[in-house]
């Protein structure tokens, strides 16, 4: 497809050109990702039978299997997806998901079974066959229809697969389910577990068990009512507070407990009746089921039977029919009078409790609203438990989610044995939104050792019964909201839906699904954004994920984002097709956005950001784009990843671009140490050329730490300001901080006085420091020592520990390396020689693991003077022959020193003297100062005690000239 | 419903200063200088360990407990470990104690966690085959477990096998770190891993190096981990560096020498 607008190629299906943002065409949302349990039952030797039947008779005998079987799926809320031969295939989550498919399915098969058998009896009279089946049951994830209504949808998946190739691996009668549909349904069926099976087309073998049964419809089977119970004693109180005015007041009451499902509002109403029948109250439960046999009172009807037992009377004869199928059988006034005789006749206060309210039929809630107003001198308390979706009417008592720290004890009690490494739960703690039923999944999940950012089936199932149930308007702004995160703004909302969101907003956040934050929403648990976003259809999220890049590209956000969604629509394509020549310049618009992104990060200082997109990009391109490929290199090495970055840099030389080869190159000199100077001069044609102002920026910071490096400190300062301009051109804050932190080095180490530096590095900082933390943090260290060479040690210290908090709060790989080193000078000006030598075996330690050469070898140097100083010359010797034999030591500013003080140790006189010839043609009055220092030491070895002197006062002079 | 004793200690939240104890016992602090672990064995009951990880580096054994017909019992397995804790808690003990001998006994999942049938197995198979050093950076909080885990840690105590366990992370009650034989251990906030601090308050009797610890990680990686799990190892090491010094010390003994080393424990003068 092209575009109207710029004739680029847009790739097929885009609704928006990726090249520049055009719409290309409007098209409805279509298509969705279902979990859903998959039932195929096929008859066995059906060939024999249409040999030995006659057609007509087989098509009677057909017809009523067919319609035998469509019936057991249907009332347990399936759908008959198709005949296929003489086979069935029943899905069961469409339209509308349910959160207990998988069950509904292992029901329909049984129940399908004893269909078969009633059938076979019928037949036995007319015709000598029987029929047989066998069936294969499993869930997982199809596609299908957005609007998917009986009989239209057409429904693939892996699923579908394996629910037929089960079937045919199970024997005559036998009903085989698979690992998807058993992991969903745990302990509520009995099973016997077959092991891995064979299954033709899949080259893995699948676990399947074979299905013997379900369990009776005991809440306490599938949940972990063993965990302790945690944090419900208002729960508790107010339950006891109603109770104790029944019995007293000898009236009915009704509590309706609500809450999401998985809040525990079924144990809890346990847990407190246990303590209410050791005081003498008689206790029974009903459940109201969403679906299936007996009347819509059998809840009821449970609960007396479970409270008061099997009683004789007149009474008792009017609920026959109650008791028998829940129906009401006798005049609403009479099951009135008759349930009203019973309770009386307990002699005790009865709780009857009515769980899962939320599916009561009309006629329960009818008998129920009619006892609580016509029971009267019978203590009995109804507790109730509901959804907050069409809870009905108060009095109800609201089940706020668990806090963290008791979600914190429910956990680590769930799990058996753990290892005591505290990010571990903390995840599912974080993930459960205060749900001890999520919590039970996710730490079921991490128990098998599978990632708990996963979302487990069963909490998916009960999250898309939740957004199933919602109308499809709503849908369709979740589904919008869940591509652009778990926050979301309406302006993005509203490009994405194509209108008014205002509406559908309110209602979910009625519904609890989205909740306001701030000026904008959030989904309510990242749960409920990731269930939804993976029941959209991929090229729906695709088409999706590209219209917010649109949007966000043209309201100007950053071109990080508008990447990201790039790439992740560009995925969701490949993984649906091939990558073509429609989707190559959709993958490099993303790689192109990235790696704008990531450099504008980087050349902010936000570096795992930066690295982060880079990553991204690169993964997209890989070595095609230079650019992606130095920066990418320039971000590790910037987060302390030498290992990964250096490499990267090194590759970026050989890509065949002339530019990011020079900044490869540039980056490079400095790790690898060498002659920096000359490369970026060189670089800097490359760059002027180009008019690249980042470069000229990196370029000329280098030029002047070379000078720095020579000891030409004056000229520095020249390179330096220039530097400084072009980083402001270019906006590269990361340079702008490192023009200005080595000019501040220079104005410690140049001729300078001390007193001097501390106005132009406060100067420094009011002009370019406010706001900008790496500067301040940068600037910072030097100021320390200048403050520190004046004799003001309070306000070095305090500077430092600013530049310390600044730097490890951006996460400064670096600062583990220079604060120290600081910290050493500071320290060592202060006469706490022990302290600097501690601090700078940590900045020589830190150096070497960051693989920064001219860091090392610097704190080698200082460390070298502070160990001689502390009288322990023949290490200080060592390490000066280490820095000697450096490559990184060569410069003059370190090869001065380490001759100088190898020189001092040694006591010899000529290499005494070529250090200070070294020395003197720099202009660092402090280097110069030691140098003439250390020459004096060794003329006075020499018995040059004139000499020694003269030098001496030359160093004090310079020292007073720097310090005054 | 199991009380939850909030009182429990398991974390320092006070400086380490505000902690002195004062102590009019005879005997010395040891002296580990030099002491390197050496002849000492070491075993880590945990995910199993990473072989050939730089940080770890040779192993001397590794074992799983597997379930069979039912029952959990000991193999000697193949080196790997299933989710990372366990090489992170061995490269601990080896930075230590650099000489002693490893091996790993694989009790967890790779979820970090398992069963408690399997974790008791484990232990009571270690300390059959008389480990001089027991490291367990974990625990159970299956009640039904705890008098066979406390017959167990009584029985390592009198053949000299030295149970190091770390207390849980949270105020729960779990085993076998509440029980006086083993050494059990919790973490400090300070960022040096060579202090360890006493605690006059037991259950928990020792605080060590357990915030932010960089560890080793599968892949022959590191990484930065915070627990309970990254104090006990720091004192597994301690312990294996006491015993390379005097082979022949009992369980009592190394504690004391602990408690003489904890930097907040001072000799009256």
């Amino acid at each position: 497809m092209r575009c109207p607008g710029c004739a680029a190629t847009a790739p097929d299906g885009a609704r928006f050109c990726p090249s520049c943002g055009s719409r290309l065409e409007k098209r409805g949302v279509s298509g969705a990702r279902k979990q859903v349990a998959v039932v195929f039952c096929d008859l066995t030797e059906s060939t024999a039978l249409s040999e030995r039947l006659d057609p007509e008779s087989l098509r009677t005998i057909m017809l009523g299997y067919y319609a035998a079987m469509r019936d057991c799926l249907e009332s347990h809320g399936g759908v008959v997806e198709k005949f296929i031969g003489d086979a069935v295939m029943g899905v069961f989550g469409l339209p509308t998901a349910h959160e207990d498919d998988a069950l509904r399915a292992a029901r329909a098969a049984l129940a399908m079974r004893g269909a078969l058998d009633r059938l076979n009896d019928e037949l036995a009279g007319r015709v000598d066959v029987r029929l047989n089946v066998r069936m294969g049951i499993e869930a997982g994830e199809v596609a299908t229809a957005d609007d998917a209504s009986a009989g239209q949808a057409l429904v693939t998946g892996e699923v579908v697969n394996v629910a037929a190739r089960l079937q045919t691996q199970a024997p005559p009668g036998g009903i085989l389910i698979g690992e998807g549909a058993h992991a969903l349904t745990g302990r509520l069926l009995t099973t016997a577990p077959l092991g891995a099976v064979s299954v033709r087309g899949k080259a893995e073998q699948v676990r399947a068990w074979r299905l013997l049964g379900v369990r009776e419809d005991d809440p306490a089977i599938n949940r972990r009512f063993d965990a302790p119970f945690v944090n419900r004693d208002r729960a508790l109180t107010e339950l006891d507070t109603v109770f104790a005015a029944v019995v007293e007041l000898h009236t009915c009451k009704r509590l309706t407990l609500v809450g999401e499902a998985g809040l525990g509002k079924t144990r809890l109403v346990r847990f407190w009746a246990e303590s209410a029948t050791r005081r003498g109250a008689l206790f029974g439960t009903g459940r109201c089921a969403p679906y299936g046999e007996g009347g819509g009172l059998r809840a009821l009807a449970d609960a007396l039977r479970g409270a008061l037992g099997e009683q004789q009377g007149p009474a008792t004869d009017v609920l026959r029919c109650l008791f028998a199928n829940g129906t009401l059988g006798a005049a609403p006034d009479e099951t009135v009078w008759a349930v009203a005789t019973c309770l009386e006749a307990a002699g005790a206060p009865v709780v009857l409790a009515i769980d899962d309210l939320h599916w009561a039929s009309p006629e329960l809630l009818d008998l129920l609203a009619t006892l609580e107003d016509r029971l009267s001198a019978v203590p009995v308390l109804l507790v109730c438990t509901a959804r907050p979706d069409g809870a009905p009417a108060p009095p109800s008592l609201e089940l706020r989610p668990l806090l963290a720290d008791d979600c914190r004890r429910l956990s680590s009690t769930l799990l058996d044995t753990t290892a005591h490494q505290a990010d571990v739960l903390e995840q599912v703690v974080r993930r459960c939104e205060g749900n001890p039923f999520y919590l039970e999944q996710l730490v079921a999940l991490i128990g098998d050792g599978m990632d708990p950012e996963q979302v487990p089936p069963a909490l998916r199932a009960l999250l898309s019964a939740r957004v199933d149930a919602l109308r499809p308007g709503e849908r369709h702004v979740l589904a919008c909201a869940s591509v652009i995160g778990r926050e979301f703004g309406r302006a993005e909302l509203e490009a994405l839906c194509d209108g008014d969101v205002g509406e559908p907003l309110a209602r979910l956040t009625g519904k609890q699904l989205v909740e306001p934050s701030g000026a904008r929403h959030r989904f309510a648990s990242t749960l409920i954004q990731q269930v939804v976003y993976a029941e959209t259809a991929k090229s729906t999220r695709a088409d999706l994920h590209e219209r917010l890049a649109a949007h966000l590209d043209a309201a100007g956000d950053q071109p990080g984002t508008v990447g990201t969604h790039l790439a992740l629509a560009y995925r969701l394509r490949c993984e649906l097709a091939r990558p073509d020549a429609e989707t190559v310049p959709l993958r490099d618009t993303a790689a192109d956005r990235l790696a704008k992104g990531g450099e504008q990060a980087l050349r902010h200082g936000d570096l795992s950001r930066a690295v982060h997109l880079l990553e991204d990009a690169h993964a997209l391109t890989g070595d095609g784009n230079p650019l992606v490929v130095e920066r990418l290199g320039e971000a590790r090495v910037a987060v302390g990843d030498a290992a990964g970055g250096v490499p990267l840099l090194r590759r970026a030389l050989e890509l065949g671009d002339e530019r990011m080869a020079c900044h490869a190159r540039l980056y490079l000199s400095y790790l690898d140490g060498g002659l920096p100077g000359v490369r970026a001069l060189e670089a800097a044609e490359v760059f002027e050329a180009a008019g690249d102002d980042l470069g000229l920026a990196r370029a000329m910071v280098r030029i002047g730490q070379q000078a720095q490096a020579d000891g030409r400190f004056a000229q520095a300062r020249t390179a330096l300001e220039r530097g400084l301009g072009h980083a402001i051109l270019a906006d590269a804050e990361m340079e702008r901080a490192m023009a200005l932190g080595a000019l501040a080095v220079s104005l410690w180490l140049g001729p300078e006085p001390a007193s001097v530096g501390v106005s132009r590095c406060e100067e420094l900082l009011r002009a370019h420091g406010r706001g900008r933390r790496t500067v301040q943090a940068v600037v910072g260290c030097p100021l320390a020592v200048l403050h520190a060479l004046n004799g003001d040690f309070g306000r070095a210290e305090a500077a430092l520990t600013r530049a310390e908090a600044i730097l490890s709060e951006l996460g400064h790989a670096y600062a583990t390396a220079f604060i120290p080193m600081f910290s050493a000078t500071v320290a060592h000006l202060a006469g706490r020689a022990a302290d600097a030598e501690l601090l700078l075996r940590r900045a020589r330690d830190a150096a070497t693991a960051l693989a920064d050469a001219q860091l090392r070898v610097t704190a080698v140097r200082d460390l070298a003077r502070v160990l001689y100083e502390q009288g322990q010359g023949a290490q200080a010797y060592a390490l000066a022959r280490e820095g000697m034999a450096d490559p990184d030591g060569a410069q003059p500013m370190m090869r001065a020193e380490f001759m100088s003080l190898t020189a001092r140790v040694l006591g010899e006189l000529p290499l005494a003297e070529e250090a200070w010839t070294l020395a003197a043609t720099t202009d660092s009055p402090l280097m110069q100062a030691r140098v003439l220092a250390d020459r004096a030491h060794v003329r006075a070895v020499h018995g040059d005690a004139v000499g020694a002197r003269e030098d001496l006062a030359a160093a004090g002079a310079l020292r007073a000239g720097k310090e005054r | 419903m199991a009380a939850l004793d909030l009182a429990l200690t398991w974390r320092l939240k006070d400086r380490p200063d505000d902690l002195g104890v004062t102590t009019t016992w005879w005997s010395h602090a040891p002296d580990l200088a030099g002491a390197t672990g050496r002849g000492v064995r070491v075993c880590v009951l945990d995910s199993g360990i990473e072989p050939g990880h730089p940080s770890v580096g040779p192993i001397q054994g590794s074992y799983a407990v597997e379930i069979e017909n039912g029952e959990p019992i000991v193999r000697e397995t193949q080196a790997k470990d299933v989710c990372g804790h366990g090489t992170a808690c061995a490269g601990i003990i080896r930075k230590i104690a650099p000489e002693c001998e490893l091996y790993s006994v694989r009790v967890l999942g790779p979820g970090f966690a398992g069963r408690g049938n399997v974790f008791v197995e484990g232990l009571r198979w270690a300390v059959e085959q008389g480990f001089d050093v027991i490291n367990l950076s974990l625990s159970t909080t299956r009640k039904q477990l705890a008098d066979e885990l406390r017959a167990v840690s009584d029985d390592a105590f009198f053949r000299r096998s030295v149970i190091v366990a770390s207390a849980h992370n949270l105020p729960v009650e779990s085993y076998p770190w509440r029980f006086s034989s083993v050494i059990s251990v919790g973490s400090h906030a300070e960022e040096d891993p060579a202090l360890l601090i006493y605690n006059p308050r037991p259950p928990v009797e020792f605080f060590a190096h357990g915030s932010d610890v960089e560890v080793a990680w599968p892949g022959g990686g590191r990484r930065r981990c915070t627990g309970n799990s990254f104090a006990t190892p720091h004192v597994t090491g301690l312990c294996a560096l006491v015993l390379s010094g005097c082979p022949r010390l009992t369980t009592f003994q190394v504690k004391n020498a602990l408690y003489m080393y904890a930097r907040n424990v001072r000799r009256e003068p």
